[in-house]
Formats: C-alpha cells, structure tokens, sequence
C-alpha cells in the first residue's frame, strides 16, 4: 500500500540523508546504587519502525524518555545526527523528536482541535501565533487520524479510541522526524489496536523513524520491521522479529512458559502462551 | 487556538476591559457618604481655588480604594489562574494552597522587625520591608508545598490540597504568637489587614501595589503559551519543546510575588483566584493567551464591586472585602470538591 498525499504532506522535508536518533552506551540510575538503564546500543533512522518491548520495568519508558531528551542519561549519550541531545534546545529537539507518554489526562477543557495545534508549539515563533502553514498542517493531522468530527469537542469526553488519535495527531502536528510512542495501545480495543499500527507503519513507510513500546509481542511482531527487547535494563536483543522472538530468550526474559509458531496468514511470529514457567507445557 | 482569530480575541478582551473601566467608573459614585460627585468636580473646575470636600472625598478617599482593588483583584486571580494551570488543579489558589497565608507571615515579620529596629522600618523607593517579607513569605509556602505534594512527577489533588492546609495552618499558628507578643499598637497595625480590606488605602499603596503587580502580570502574559502546554501533563509538554522546569520557577517566582505584594497591602483576600478563573473559564475556555487578561481585567472588576457592596450594604459600618468574598467563596469551593467527586475527575 502506498502512502497517500496526505502522510507525505505531514512528514518533514528529509535534509541530509544521514539522519539517525541513536542511543550510544546509554546507562541510568535514578538512585545511586541502581543502573535502570545498562549500555544500551540503539540506532533509529527514518523509515524504521522499531518495537521496544519487553517486561514491566526494564527500561522501556525510562529508554524512550531519555531518546526523547527528558532525562540525560548517566552515562552516554543520545545523539541526534551525532550531536547530544542535550546540546540542542528544546525547542530545536522537539522539532526533530516527538514523544507520547504513556499517561496523558487532559486537565480543563481543551477541545481536540485546540490540543492538536498545541502540537505546534516548537514551530511558533516568539509571539506563539500561529500563521497559515500552522493552521494548515493542524488540518492535515486532522484529516489523516479521522479526527475533523470531533474538533470541536473536549478532549476529556473522548473515548479511549478518539482521545488516542487526537495524541496522535497532537504529535504528528509537531512533524518531527523521529516519532516516540510510550504504550499507544495499551488502553485501546482490538480495533483501535490495529488502527493505531497500521498507521504508524504507514508513517514510518512514508519516512518516519517511529519507536513503539507496546506488551503485545505479536502485533509488534506483525508491524514492526526491528523488535528492540529490553531485559532488566539491558538490551538482550535487536533485530527482526524473527530473530529476536525465539522460544529460550522470551521465556528466559518473561518468566513463563510459551511457544512461538507462525502467524498462518502473514508468516510473522507468534507468542502462544501456556501458563507459568514450569506449568505446562 | 487555531480559530481565534485577532478580531474575536480583541473583541473578547474589551468586554472584559469595558467591565473593568465600568467598575472603576461608576464604584467611586457610591459610598456611604453622600457625595454628588459630578456636580462637585464641576464646581472645582470652575473655581480651582477652593477644593470641596466632596472632591478631597473622591480623590483621597474612593479612588485610591478603587484602583487598590483593581491590582489586587487583578493579580489575585491571575496567581489562581496560573497556579491551577501549573499544578493542574482546578482548586488550587494563593489562598487554598497558603501562600496568602506565607504572605502574611512574612508581613507579620516586617511588622515585628520595623517595630524592634527602628531603622528597618524605611522603604526603598515604593518598595517597603512589608512587601518584601510578603514576598518572600509566599514563596517559601509555595516552594514548601510543591516540595511536599510532589510525587514522583504528579500531584495528586488531595496532597496538594492537604499541604496547603496544614501550610495554612502552620503560618496562622506562627501568625497567633506573633500577635500574643505583639504590643497593643503593633497589633492594631497587623489586623489592619489580616482580615483582608481594602479601606484606608492611599495611593502610596496604589503606587506600592502597582510597581510589583503590573511586572508580574506582564510576566505572567508571557507564560501563557507554555501554560496551555501544561494541560495535559509536564511530559507532554517537555516533550514538545517547553522547558518545565524553567516555566515553573518563573510561574512560582511571579505568582510569589504577586500575592505577596497584594497580601502585604490589602491582606489576605480570600477566593478571587478561585471564583474569577472558574467563571472566566468558563466563558472564555481554557487557553491562557486569552483567559489571563480577561482573568485580570475580570478580578480587578469582581473585587472593585465586592469591595463596593461591602462598604455600602451595611448602614452602621463597611465590612471588609476579605469577609464578602470569603462568604462567596467558600460554599463554591466545597461545590467544587463535590462536583470533582462525583465526575472522578481533579
């Protein structure tokens, strides 16, 4: 499927061609006895579409939130272009990395459309009036995630579903190159699951480096072209999904007994669980 | 913000303006002494030389008055406004959160100093030691109660609420002794303002209100963008470029600074930061580039017309504001509480 006009409008003209979001012997400790983060060595460059996966507390979040520059990490660097992070203001960072957390409650209430273009907060200029162009990719973002209908409602009267898309658009809005997704399905039903990969794949096809933190190993195998697997805060495995879903390393790093066979239709791998580790089998 | 345009955000701003400019015109027309104010400016523009009194009345007496409530309602609401579009709030206010009540401990402070060193008492230009301690008494609650309710990124409502109250209660506790050692003159001084009033205002308070007021309301114009960033979270917000430390330093520094110098000059004026961001909000919808100006236009006017009714309902004596809009205040924050209950929201 090709991307339709409307994603290519919404990426970010490509300047250079040696673009990369790169974690480069990242460790962290948010108390001074304890690494949460372990040299990670990880490297997204436009048109990836990486899964970050893994047990509750590996990393995962505290991975993307330094790949975002909210953290600076302990020790390494992340580097944009192979420039640190940190270098750049925040501003110029979130031109180039946009990210989604994980819990987004709205306070007051903003309508969709009024969340939507905050997304353009780095493009403003010192005023923070936003001018045509502004106005414009506001409504590209719109009409690509479906959501014109409900502009003018609030945010907090969305359900699950719309609320997630308006995130989404929120952050396409910002077009940034890199695209960081904490978690964007984890409160969403079977449907919305797919809608949502089914548009980030898109987005990566269109030229995106998009990384998704996600517990479902199967959709992620589905729609991810490189699974990054995260195992008490060290990198235990980075490729394509058939390399890294392997029987030995999901049960070691999961704690429980499965097997993994093939999806019959599409041929990617598939986590059939089968109870605690030593049930079963 | 994408549909506003400039016509309709002037237009909704001069309503406001028009409240404001309506209030500061027609309150000082109104008072418990009758005075004919027109007539009696007419007669003193005919005959410069002899002043009556009813102008001395308006001059000296009314209009300070009027423009004291002006920058205190001004700045109390707009420190509500932007303390609840920082802690994502909707309850939290200078005076819910006991920064009022670190203002008058820093006040109380100044007073007991000034009395103690006799050469303490002076002021540097409009700036007087009382508005300093306010200031800084202020900040230390607002910096406390932050320290406090902070949570692993996230405040939650009920610690942020508790802190301000036991914040409250421990400056009124230091505030208490402070007035059972305090002599009888130094006491008068203090409850001059603790209730909270705006009566015996002269316009050197006018004057020492504005220097600080008007800079930290135009800082806080300046906030407005990022402010709108905060509404659905600090993460967020880092995430699309806003450097939230910084905005919370300079959002706790000018709200500081704002309720202390109010608090050092009129008292503890309950509630304005609550009812006046709540009602304008609700007009004007959430974003700050609109909703700070129409909340400062808005809260002078409130507190011009509260403070209006307070002097003039009663026949035997005027009341002060601070008791009128503790009075309205205080049944609309529990009817807040109860309505963020019942959605499970705040």
């Amino acid at each position: 499927m090709a991307p339709d006009p409307t994603t290519h409008a919404l990426i970010p003209p490509a300047a250079g061609a040696s673009l990369e979001l790169a974690a480069r012997g990242v460790g962290h400790q948010f108390q001074p006895t304890w690494w949460c983060l372990r040299e990670i060595d990880l490297v997204c460059r436009p048109g990836d579409l990486i899964g970050l996966v893994g047990p509750n507390g590996s990393g995962k979040s505290t991975l993307m939130r330094a790949l975002a520059g909210q953290i600076e990490p302990t020790a390494g660097a992340v580097t944009l272009n192979g420039k640190p992070l940190a270098r750049l203001s925040p501003r110029e960072r979130a031109r180039a990395v946009a990210w989604l957390p994980q819990d987004v409650r709205p306070t007051f209430d903003f309508t969709a459309e009024e969340v939507i273009a905050q997304g353009r907060y780095p493009h403003l200029g010192a005023f923070g009036v936003p001018g045509p162009r502004d106005r414009e990719i506001v409504r590209l973002a719109m009409e690509w995630t479906r959501t014109l209908a409900f502009a003018r409602r609030s945010l907090a009267a969305l359900s699950g579903g719309e609320r997630q898309q308006v995130l989404l658009a929120s952050v396409l809005a910002q077009q940034s190159r890199f695209l960081l997704l904490d978690e964007p399905t984890s409160a969403l039903d079977l449907h919305h699951q797919i809608d949502v990969f089914e548009q980030i794949a898109e987005l990566a096809r269109a030229g995106l480096g998009v990384i998704v933190i996600t517990h479902d190993l199967n959709l992620a195998a589905r729609y991810c072209d490189r699974l990054a697997l995260l195992h008490e805060g060290r990198l235990v495995a980075d490729g394509p999904p058939s390399e890294v879903m392997r029987e030995p390393v999901l049960r070691q790093v999961y704690d429980v007994n499965l097997i993994v066979e093939r999806n019959p239709v599409v041929g990617s791998p598939m986590v059939v669980l089968l109870g605690r580790h030593g049930g079963p089998s | 913000m994408s549909r506003l345009s400039a016509r309709k955000y002037c237009a909704v701003v001069g309503v406001f303006l028009a409240m404001a400019a309506a209030a500061v015109l027609l309150a000082p027309l109104v008072g418990l002494e009758k005075i004919d104010s027109i007539d009696a400016l007419g007669e003193w523009v005919r005959n410069p030389s002899a002043r009556p009194v009813d102008v001395d009345i308006l001059i000296y007496i009314r209009l300070p008055r009027i423009f004291l409530g002006l920058l205190a309602g001004a700045g109390l609401a707009a420190v509500g406004a932007v303390f609840q579009a920082l802690l994502r709030n909707p309850l939290a206010t200078p005076y819910t959160l006991g920064v009022a009540s670190g203002g008058s401990f820093g006040a109380v402070v100044a007073y007991y100093l000034a009395e103690l060193v006799p050469g303490m008492a002076a002021a540097w230009g409009p700036v007087s030691l009382v508005q300093l301690f306010a200031f800084a008494g202020s900040l230390l609650a607002i910096i406390l109660i932050y320290m406090l309710a902070r949570t692993g990124g996230r405040l939650s409502t009920n610690e942020l609420l508790l802190a301000g109250v036991t914040m409250g209660l421990i400056f009124s506790a230091l505030i208490m002794a402070a007035r059972y050692f305090a002599s009888p003159g130094l006491l008068a001084n203090m409850d001059r303002w603790m209730i909270g009033q705006l009566s015996w205002a002269t316009w050197r308070d006018v004057e020492m209100l504005a220097v600080l007021v008007m800079p930290a309301l135009a800082g806080m114009l300046a906030l407005a963008r990022p402010l709108d960033q905060l509404a659905l979270g600090e993460e967020l917000a880092g995430g699309r470029g806003v450097n939230v430390t910084r905005l919370q330093v300079w959002a706790f520094l000018l709200g500081s600074l704002a309720t202390g110098s109010v608090v050092a000059v009129a008292g503890p004026i309950g509630f304005v930061g609550l009812l006046v961001p709540h009602a304008v909000r609700r007009i004007v919808g959430p974003g700050h580039v609109l909703l700070l100006p129409c909340v400062m236009l808005g809260g002078g006017a409130f507190l011009i017309a509260c403070d209006t009714a307070a002097r003039t309902m009663w026949h035997a004596a005027e009341l002060p504001v601070g008791i009128l809009t503790a009075l309205l205040g205080g049944p609309f924050f529990i009817g807040l509480l109860i309505r963020g209950r019942r959605t499970g929201k705040g």
